[in-house]
């Protein structure tokens, strides 16, 4: 089921990607009369890569602030700040990706560069609120016993609290990149190069062959960056110890 | 008795407040379209004004680093956010008499930075008062209506957005209109549903593996190509089905966009609904049922009660999503907010963006508001 | 040895542990009883400086443990906690390893150290030391978290409520346990419990806590039979204090040469016991033997009564 999961995304994927003519066939009943089924306007592979670049440049840069905020507040010295920034974390929810997009515009003009802000800002809170979590729900006894067996408290985050809190937050980051690569797809509205463009070519030609394979490819990618943030997950509780082994 | 401890949060916050007078107050633009020129605070309201201000906000730095009561800080931030409203209003009004009939006067960075150190300042304190409904309840009413009195009286009616909407007022009413019934539609649609999905896989554990997962991926998949994608299918049904037409399906607009709202709002209610059936406490179940109480009394008297603070918690992640979301189905033609925030994109309009962005924004903030005081009455833990 | 210089912590003004001075003697292990918030925990804590002190000192060895650093001090001093706080992503050996870890052993040595701990603990480090803490049972999980505070040999053990999480019958083998291995060690144990049994049973000394204050620090003999405060008589209990006695003393104790019937009892056997066992069996004297089946005389009824009268 798993496997076969697997080999249908990648198979698709790569097809769309590569081998976009195999698809014509599929696409032609949807295209209209005479227009192109397949979009040729840039190369599907190109537009995956800057696609994935946008995701990559927000992603680690989120990650990396998201993360050592989550840090700042669970220590001591952080932790008069801790009830701002959950309710910061709280409001910034409440801001729809497209309207962060939006307001970068004005900011930064067209391009990838607001999309980049957009992906960046709203990737912070997914993985804040996860690492936020995972860092707190480390059991009371286990930081005292990391305490009392002599760890220095730096050793006490690397060695325990860390560990403990990654497969939260991995999912954290799951989340994030699953938001990204969508706002990405709206990033071509303000002429990001992203898959997108291959939809909105689509819908403002009036050509459903274009949205079909922009809307199959990019679904596709979620999904398989998905199942690949989930296999990283099952792979960081096996190694911490917190999933039951599988029988032999 | 001895050296009052200084808030140390105020002590950073500080910053930013005395930093702000340093930028730009306010945008100043020939036209609607033209880039904005910074204005100061001088420029716009003259310097005993901007004196009072600069002088209130040193005051105000320092009472917050001293004052620790969070009720207290709470009616001084409350009373501070008014008045740079106020002055921002005047500002706006003042720069506009000398200038041609097409200037636009926008806030600009440092009224921003300023006004949003104030508002989480703001709801810091409140968030330290550990407020309970009945508080919470009264901090919404007074912030909307505050809110509808600055609006009703004309304060801000300098300010560009304001001269945006009122070009586009009735377009701006029917966006409204679009905007609630996708979002809320959605959620309705959802509700009706997935909770009976959710007690039906609670109940045969076979089911719950596949529906869980099938819906995750729905709500993998990126908006706009599920937006997209459905347009193929409505369409087809659209042309074929006899008075589908005529009922309002068509391949664009409102139609695949609800639909597409509603697929996104499954996973949490039916996910929530599972987890929180799951998380009725056996003991509970088992004198329920030790003491007689047929299957559906069960459902009514226990189950649904105990599981309901979690289900309002699925609601507000749904209901904040939908307001979110409903605004990329402006590109497939369905209305709402979107409108104005693509069409301010095309035209480099930011006062058209922020027509859409606005009240998008708002209404995903009251409505999470009034989700969490639903969800603190019901027993449950609020945001 | 453990010395407590008027050792006072103050929460918001209220005294939480009021003005204790103490001394624990080297190897020997002391029971400090009390409800919850009396500040035994507390007092604990101060040892190892999970609490630091408002006021007063913890000597160690005649070394103020202020002065040492926090880190040293507490690589030195073996802790178990109610629920032992194993860490969950670690296998039972490197949860037992992670003090000599810190320390810088050779992996070798810390191998062998390991294995050598689990088989004191009675566990098979075949089977158990590949474990997560998720795979060990209750009486398991206890065991390696002793055996954590052990590893690096530490002059000092410190245990918090360390059987508090076990079922009444796991419980009673652990605290046998207990008392077996710490004659091996020679180690310095303060243990804090809520249960006066596990106390009197376990202790060489007992101190009996309240309000933040010693209301008696005693040997189990005294606490039982001169109980300083109503509220120490309360705790001891005034029915069954004869029978507690004879708990705390060996059959060895009372052993004479002569002659007896039937089945032994064993020389490190308690008096009551060696009592119930002559009442179930009709029996006014048993003979006594040695761990290894050896005889070394009998134990009469008259001797425990007189004992019992004492």
């Amino acid at each position: 089921m798993t496997a076969l999961r697997w080999i249908i995304l990648i198979g698709v994927t790569g097809g769309l990607i590569l081998f976009p003519a195999l698809f014509e066939p599929l696409l032609r009943p949807f295209a209209p009369a005479g227009g192109p089924a397949i979009y040729d306007r840039a190369s599907l592979a190109s537009l995956t890569v800057s696609h994935l670049a946008l995701v990559a440049l927000a992603m680690i840069p989120s990650t990396l602030i998201a993360l050592s905020l989550a840090i700042l507040v669970t220590r001591p010295a952080g932790a008069e700040f801790l009830p701002m920034a959950r309710v910061l974390a709280n409001i910034g929810q409440t801001f729809p990706p497209v309207a962060v997009l939006a307001l970068s515009v004005p900011l930064l003009g067209f391009g990838a560069r607001p999309t980049v802000l957009a992906l960046f800002l709203y990737g912070l809170l997914p993985i804040f609120e996860n690492a936020l979590a995972g860092l707190r729900a480390v059991p009371g006894s286990v930081l005292l016993s990391g305490k009392a067996m002599g760890m220095t408290p730096r050793q006490v985050l690397a060695q325990v609290e860390m560990p403990l809190a990654l497969p939260l937050i991995l999912e954290g980051i799951r989340i994030s990149i699953v938001i990204a690569l969508s706002t990405a797809t709206i990033g071509s509205t303000v002429a990001a190069r992203s898959l997108g463009e291959v939809i909105i070519a689509g819908l403002t030609s009036n050509n459903p062959a274009y949205v079909i394979q922009g809307g199959v490819l990019t679904g596709c990618i979620a999904v398989l960056l998905y199942d690949a943030f989930g296999l990283l997950i099952e792979i960081a509780k096996r190694l911490t110890g917190r999933e039951p082994q599988q029988a032999a | 008795m001895s050296v009052p401890r200084i808030d140390r949060l105020s002590a950073v916050m500080a910053l930013p407040l005395l930093a702000s007078p340093a930028l730009t107050a306010f945008g100043f633009r020939p036209n609607r379209i033209a880039p904005p020129q910074p204005r100061t605070w001088a420029e716009a309201i003259g310097w005993p004004l901007t004196g009072a201000l600069l002088a209130g906000l040193v005051l105000l730095a320092v009472a917050l680093l001293l004052l620790r009561r969070p009720g207290m800080r709470l009616l001084l931030l409350a009373g501070a956010l008014a008045a740079l409203v106020v002055l921002l209003g005047r500002g706006a009004v003042l720069l506009l008499e000398q200038a041609a009939p097409a200037a636009r006067v926008s806030p600009g960075a440092g009224f921003w930075l300023a006004a949003g150190t104030l508002l989480l300042l703001l709801v810091d304190a409140f968030a330290r008062m550990r407020p309970g409904p009945a508080a919470r309840a009264a901090l919404l009413a007074c912030a909307v209506a505050g809110v509808a009195v600055l609006l009703g009286s004309g304060t801000l009616a300098g300010l560009s957005v304001a001269a945006e909407f009122r070009v586009r007022a009735d377009a701006f009413h029917r966006a409204t209109a679009d905007h609630l019934v996708l979002a809320f539609g959605s959620f309705l649609a959802a509700l009706v549903f997935g909770l009976p999905t959710g007690l039906a896989i609670q109940r045969h554990p076979g089911l719950r593996g596949p529906v869980l997962n099938l819906l995750t991926l729905i709500q993998t998949i990126p908006s706009i190509a599920l937006f997209g994608i459905l347009i193929v299918p409505l369409a087809w049904v659209a042309a074929h089905v006899p008075g589908a037409a005529d009922a309002g399906i068509k391949g664009i607009g409102t139609a695949p966009a609800l639909i597409a709202l509603f697929l996104y709002s499954l996973l949490p209610i039916v996910a929530n609904t599972v987890a929180g059936l799951d998380a009725v406490p056996r003991a509970v179940t088992e004198a329920a049922r030790g003491m007689g109480m047929t299957e559906a009394r069960r459902l009514w008297w226990i189950d649904l009660p105990l599981t309901l603070p979690v289900i309002l918690a699925a609601a507000r992640i749904v209901l904040v999503q939908n307001i979110g979301l409903a605004t990329v189905g402006a590109l497939i033609g369905s209305g709402g907010y979107g409108t104005f925030i693509f069409q301010g994109i095309g035209q480099t309009a930011t006062d058209l963006i922020l027509l859409g962005v606005i009240p998008t924004v708002a209404l995903a903030f009251l409505t999470s508001s009034i989700m969490d005081l639903l969800i603190a009455l019901s027993g449950g833990q609020p945001q | 040895m453990i010395e407590l210089q008027a050792l006072t912590k103050t929460y918001g003004g209220r005294p939480v542990v009021d003005e204790v001075s103490a001394r624990f003697a080297r190897g020997t292990l002391t029971a400090i009883v009390g409800s919850s918030g009396s500040g035994k925990t507390t007092l604990l804590r101060m040892i190892n400086r999970l609490v630091e002190p408002t006021s007063g000192r913890v000597l160690i060895d005649g070394q103020d443990a202020g002065r040492i650093p926090e880190v040293s001090l507490r690589q030195g001093i073996g802790y178990v906690i109610q629920g032992y706080g194993l860490f969950p992503h670690w296998t039972a050996a490197r949860n037992i390893g992670v003090v000599p870890t810190l320390l810088g052993w050779p992996e070798a040595r810390i191998a062998a150290r390991v294995t050598e701990l689990l088989q004191m603990l009675q566990l098979d480090p075949a089977e158990i030391a590949g474990r997560y803490p998720h795979q060990l049972s209750g009486g398991q999980a206890q065991r390696i978290g002793v055996a954590r505070a052990l590893a690096a040999r530490p002059d000092v053990l410190l245990m918090d409520e360390p059987f508090g999480a076990l079922d009444p019958l796991i419980r009673r083998q652990a605290q046998r346990d207990l008392a077996q291995i710490r004659r091996q060690l020679g180690t310095t144990i303060v243990l804090v419990t809520h249960d006066m049994n596990e106390a009197l049973y376990l202790g060489d000394a007992i101190a009996v806590m309240r309000h933040g204050r010693f209301e008696q620090f005693d040997t189990p003999d005294r606490i039982i039979r001169a109980p300083a405060t109503a509220f120490v008589a309360d705790l001891v209990g005034e029915t069954g204090r004869a029978l507690r006695l004879l708990a705390l003393h060996p059959v060895g104790s009372l052993s004479r040469a002569g002659e007896a019937e039937g089945e032994p009892v064993d020389v490190a056997a308690s008096l009551s016991d060696a009592l119930a066992e002559m009442i179930w069996t009709g029996r006014d004297r048993l003979p006594v033997t040695d761990a290894q089946g050896q005889r070394l005389g009998i134990v009469t009824r008259e001797d425990i009564l007189a004992r019992g009268r004492e």
